[in-house]
């Protein structure tokens, strides 16, 4: 009898002492956290499945690629060569063509003609080879990528597109199979390499409205723009930066960007990723501070601060959670809350009270490359004493951050390489020795536009806090 | 020193701020202890202290910080009310010890008269700085900057003259020229 | 209840002054008539003892003065009304300057009987010139004395056959007389007057009411007689002094036996014998300083004047001394009463005097555009403007003349007053080893002994630290202070009978009351 008091006393003691802690630990109102975007989490990363397109622009501007002009080293040709390589690596088949007017298709020999004059020269007035290789129609090639949806195609092109090309309907034609291509989460991988270039450079504008020719240049951009899943966009590029474009005798000028409508590669709540690390300005170290997730994965952060901290503040690092070379964001935006209680213990008989202020954080990007960061200052807009939080008492944030509008970072990239129309037939008269490409920056912004209106905000992160405002 | 004498000075003192202290006395006794109602005048007054749109946008309302706002009002009047006795009566008691000892003398102590209030309203107004603008009440976050001058205004003006009063009438007769206007009391047996 | 003192001699007069002061403060009885009897008019002391019952009279007159400034009933300060005749000196011989011889009409006395006179008076004392006293010579004053005859028109003596009178119609009559039992006119006028008293109520037929008090001073101080005052001149003897107080005191002893002359009587004496420094044979050069044992017999008379004092059948014969040591302390004052306490009223009564002379006597000086400054504080606004305020001129009359009179005479009395004690003081003290610890006036008063007239001044004016020394003006540890005065004449309360100054004066000497 004596031992089943003790052991039942024992058990109601427990009992209490649990559910006393579950109280405490349970002091937070009610809240909900989005989950996270499932387009990230359903990505398709296994493309060895499927096949590799590659298009060869046949156009005869592309001839003087081919041709050397020494001492000026011709990365061209080996580009050519690393690129069906890494083609043949990645696909489970490789079909190659060439377009210009039209699209055709070729074999082996097609392909290593390509690395050759042979393969933008017409043998014997060939007359349909004659009118098909003084067009660039990249619409066509663009409209041919939208059949295979799981499949990546490689173009490899001048670029050089008439101002015509890039309006009214060629636009929409341009314009409407890359919505359906990043529509789908497809990236555009622009690489950019200036090469030597020995030929004749076709229909560059004049200010009379005519066209001219210029065979003097000694350098000029080509493009290899790589559509796909920005995995294996990133595969292809680093393949060709790796085999063809470093480690040479002469550094080479390339440029890389990335052009998708979801430039965020993962959610940073997955996998618990945030850390006591990420909270940058508050004392980890102090006896209150602790960090736990919550059964919906939203990482909790308990601790105290004093009236004199402005905004609480949390770093990550933008390669941890951007698509590497991609447009990076431009704006975040946050869907935030919070709620207020008058007693740090949650004892009395208070209740949570949520407050009406929102939009109280603030993101600042810091660094460059890949020391780039991002800063998330929660009631970073103005801070913690504007917004008359009453020392003394408990508060619960959740903060929901959102991408809200892609950057420019690939118009940056390029614009050195861009000539307009209205300065092409001016730069030509310079005489210059490196040819820009026309229209660049118009093509590259056209490819952004549809970017940004397929973008939808990608939720980034949620973060909570649990905090005890001091004197 | 003649007891008597200190004994009515002291009454006449009490006299003085009875009027005042009973007020504020109720007003403590209200705060702390009594119902107040909702609608009433205290809280129609209280309500204008403190800015509603802010308690609001935290999700509050007045009603649910009223609390610790009657608390701190409450002890905002208890050491005003403290600190005017004490110096009221420190000054009516003591002015029986001034060396007033012959005729003409009296005036020479309105420095030290005007000293002691200076310190007295100094004292009130750190009182009223360390209540609605420190960290010992919580309610002192929840009045504006506005409604902290006001009050302090209102606290100073009402407990300044309780003090004045006292110090009038509670003055020793002899050193009665050492206080502003005092002389020109009527010596009366009651006075 | 009549009373009357006769003081006698330079010593009797020197005693009244001290009997007038104690009067000023309370110590007297209702009423008292004074007079003095010495040969010497010019004498110094007498004159001073003149004045000083004039002044007296004047200033109790206007400070009684029933509805203008009245000190009332009810007020101790110059309680007692003492009056005097037109002429308050009465002189055994009148006249201009008589010989002993002359006045005994040698000539034309029996031979038998002049050779007697001649056994009894040698040649110098029959030349002696009377004018100037009896220059201790109690056998020649006695001769006088007994020469005169007390006539009932004189004026003096009619005080005292009315005095008589009064006794036979019933109401009580003590007569006191102040003398020295050394010197001349007071050793033998002690005796002879009050045998002369005695058998003018035989004659009188008045068996009842009437009672003879006297004070006796034995030899209570001596002084060096330069050589060259010494030739051909007839003076009291300080060497003298002793025997003559032993035959003096052997022949008392056997009046008494056989004679009861006084119902009681008072007897002082002091030892060592204080020393004054000048010596003068009389006229108003003999103007000797106030000593302690004059205070004695003053408080004497003043007990046998007291309505509280019985006085029995039998003859007493009171003495008294100070305590043994070099010290002369307030505890050797003795009270006039049970009710009257001298040590208390005394010291009250320097005080007042001390803050009146510096403190509001000034302030109530000179005209009201002067004075108004005043005039909110409390103590002027309850004591001087509401009390002297004309309702139909609208104005306060403290600077009108009559008001500023007695505001004077007041300042008067009191410089006066701290004069008395403080010589008192210093004489007493002087060329002894006795102390004084009565009071500490050295800081408000000086004292040159070699001058007569200004032996001791008092300062104009005093500065703060001289009146913060008020505390220790008299010697009784009280530490009580000008503002303790200050203090009581805002508070006391005033007397609703009191009227004018009267209401000012009586509650400044209240307040200085420990």
């Amino acid at each position: 009898m004596k031992n089943f008091h003790i052991i039942f006393t024992s058990l109601v003691v427990a009992i209490l002492f649990t559910s006393a802690l579950y109280a405490k630990e349970k002091c937070q109102p009610n809240f909900t956290v989005p989950p996270p975007p499932k387009i990230l989490s359903d990505v398709n990363t296994n493309s060895k499945k499927k096949p590799v397109y590659v298009f060869f622009d046949g156009s005869l501007s592309m001839l003087g690629y081919v041709v050397k002009r020494p001492p000026l080293e011709n990365l061209f040709p080996d580009i050519i060569d690393q690129l069906t390589s890494a083609a043949e690596d990645l696909g489970s088949e490789t079909l190659y063509h060439k377009f210009g007017k039209n699209i055709e298709m070729l074999d082996e020999r097609g392909v290593e003609k390509m690395s050759e004059q042979g393969g933008y020269t017409c043998p014997d007035s060939n007359l349909q080879c004659e009118i098909d290789n003084k067009e660039t129609r990249l619409d066509k090639v663009f409209n041919a990528i939208t059949v295979d949806k799981d499949a990546t195609y490689i173009v490899v092109t001048d670029l050089f597109m008439s101002s015509k090309d890039l309006v009214k309907t060629k636009r929409t034609k341009l314009q409407k199979p890359l919505k359906a291509i990043l529509r789908q989460g497809k990236s555009i991988g622009i690489l950019g390499v200036m090469n030597s270039f020995n030929g004749i450079i076709y229909d560059i504008p004049t200010d009379e409205g005519g066209t001219r020719t210029y065979a003097n240049a000694q350098k000029r951009p080509f493009y290899v723009l790589i559509i796909g899943s920005s995995k294996n966009v990133n595969f292809i590029k680093n393949r060709l930066k790796q085999d063809a474009l470093l480690e040479k005798q002469v550094e080479v000028d390339y440029k890389f960007s990335l052009i998708t409508s979801n430039v965020i590669s993962k959610n940073l709540n997955v996998s618990e990723y945030i850390k006591e690390e990420n909270l940058i300005n508050v004392n980890s170290g102090g006896e209150a501070f602790k960090l736990h997730y919550t059964d919906q994965g939203l990482p909790v952060f308990r601790f105290n601060i004093s009236q004199g901290l402005k905004q609480i503040e949390f770093k990550f690092k933008n390669t941890d959670f951007i698509v590497p070379g991609s447009n990076d964001i431009a704006e975040y935006k946050f869907e935030e809350k919070f709620w207020s209680r008058r007693d740090v213990e949650c004892e009395k008989g208070e209740v949570w009270k949520e407050a009406k202020i929102n939009n109280f954080s603030k993101t600042e990007v810091n660094g460059t490359g890949i020391d780039k960061h991002l800063h998330v200052n929660i009631f970073g807009v103005k801070t913690i004493k504007d917004y008359k939080l009453r020392w003394g008492w408990r508060y619960f944030v959740v903060t929901n951050l959102y991408t809200a509008k892609i950057g420019t970072a690939s118009v940056d990239a390029f614009k050195s390489w861009s000539l307009s129309k209205a300065n092409a037939d001016t730069f030509t008269n310079t005489e210059p020795k490196i040819f820009k490409t026309l229209n660049l920056l118009r093509i590259i912004k056209i490819l952004n536009l549809v970017a940004e209106e397929e973008f939808k905000p990608t939720l980034v992160a949620s973060i909570g806090l649990d905090f005890d405002l001091k004197k | 020193m003649n007891v008597l004498n200190l004994i009515r000075s002291f009454i006449l003192c009490t006299i003085g701020y009875a009027v005042f202290a009973a007020l504020s006395i109720w007003l403590i006794l209200t705060l702390l202890l009594g119902e107040i109602n909702p609608d009433g005048n205290l809280v129609r007054i209280l309500i204008k202290l403190v800015d509603e749109a802010e308690l609001d946008q935290l999700g509050y309302t007045f009603a649910e910080i009223a609390v610790d706002m009657f608390y701190m009002i409450a002890w905002l009047n208890i050491w005003s009310l403290v600190t005017t006795v004490v110096f009221a009566l420190g000054w009516s008691l003591g002015s029986h010890f001034l060396n007033v000892d012959a005729p003409g003398k009296a005036k020479v102590y309105a420095i030290h008269w005007l000293v002691v209030s200076g310190i007295f309203i100094g004292l009130l107004l750190i009182i009223n700085i360390w209540i609605l603008n420190s960290t010992r009440f919580p309610a002192s976050q929840d009045i504006t900057k506005t409604g902290t001058f006001s009050l302090t205004f209102y606290i100073m003006v009402y407990y300044t003259l309780a003090y004045y009063l006292s110090v009038l009438l509670g003055t020793a007769r002899f050193a009665r020229s050492s206080v502003l206007l005092a002389n020109k009391l009527p010596a009366l047996k009651i006075l | 209840m009549k009373n009357f003192i006769i003081a006698l001699g330079g010593t009797g007069a020197k005693c009244l002054e001290h009997l007038v002061y104690s009067c000023a403060a309370g110590l007297g009885p209702e009423q008292l008539w004074a007079g003095m009897i010495d040969q010497d008019e010019a004498n110094g002391n007498i004159s001073r003892t003149k004045v000083l019952l004039s002044k007296y009279f004047n200033l109790r007159k206007s400070l009684r003065e029933t509805g203008k400034n009245d000190l009332s009933q009810d007020s101790s300060l110059f309680k007692t009304l003492i009056t005097t005749n037109a002429d308050s000196v009465w002189l055994p011989l009148k006249g201009a300057n008589p010989t002993l011889k002359e006045m005994i009409l040698y000539d034309r006395l029996k031979p038998e009987v002049q050779g007697l006179i001649d056994c009894l008076y040698n040649p110098e004392e029959k030349k002696q010139q009377l004018s100037e006293g009896f220059r201790a010579r109690p056998n020649i004053g006695a001769a006088a004395m007994l020469a005169t005859t007390t006539n009932e028109k004189d004026p003096f003596w009619s005080q005292i056959y009315k005095a008589i009178d009064q006794a036979k119609g019933g109401e009580e009559v003590r007569i006191f007389l102040l003398s020295s039992i050394f010197g001349g006119t007071g050793a033998s006028g002690f005796p002879n007057i009050a045998r002369r008293i005695k058998n003018i109520q035989k004659e009188m037929q008045v068996t009842s009411n009437l009672y003879v008090g006297g004070a006796l001073m034995l030899p209570y101080f001596t002084y060096e007689v330069p050589d060259e005052d010494v030739e051909e001149e007839m003076f009291a003897r300080p060497e003298q002094f002793i025997e003559q107080t032993k035959g003096a005191l052997e022949y008392y002893a056997n009046l008494f036996k056989h004679n009861k002359i006084f119902d009681q009587l008072y007897i002082t004496g002091w030892d060592p014998l204080s020393k004054i420094p000048n010596f003068k044979m009389g006229g108003n050069l003999q103007n000797n300083p106030p000593l302690f044992p004059e205070l004695y017999a003053a408080l004497g008379a003043l007990k046998f004047f007291d309505k509280n004092n019985s006085i029995s059948e039998n003859q007493e014969i009171f003495h008294i001394g100070k305590n043994p040591t070099n010290n002369v302390v307030w505890e050797d004052i003795p009270d006039v009463s049970n009710e009257l306490s001298s040590k208390e009223r005394i010291s009250r009564l320097i005080r007042f005097a001390f803050s009146y002379n510096w403190m509001y006597g000034p302030s109530l000086t000179g005209s009201w555009a002067r004075i108004k400054k005043y005039s909110n504080e409390n103590w002027f606004k309850r004591l001087i403007y509401k009390q002297t305020y004309n309702s139909e001129t609208k104005q306060c009359e403290i600077g009108h003349e009559n008001r500023q009179e007695i505001v004077l005479s007041m300042k008067e009395f009191c410089h006066d007053i701290l004069l008395w004690f403080t010589d008192m003081y210093y004489s007493t003290e002087a060329n002894s080893d006795q102390k004084v610890n009565l009071l500490s006036p050295e800081f408000f008063s000086e004292y040159r002994p070699n001058e007569v007239a200004d032996r001791v001044s008092l300062k104009e004016k005093l500065n703060m630290s001289e009146k913060k020394q008020f505390n220790n003006l008299i010697t009784d540890d009280s530490n009580f202070k000008l503002l303790n005065i200050m203090s009581n004449i805002c508070y006391n309360k005033i007397n609703k009978n009191q009227r004018g100054l009267g209401v000012f004066m009586d509650t400044l000497f209240k307040s200085c009351k420990k």
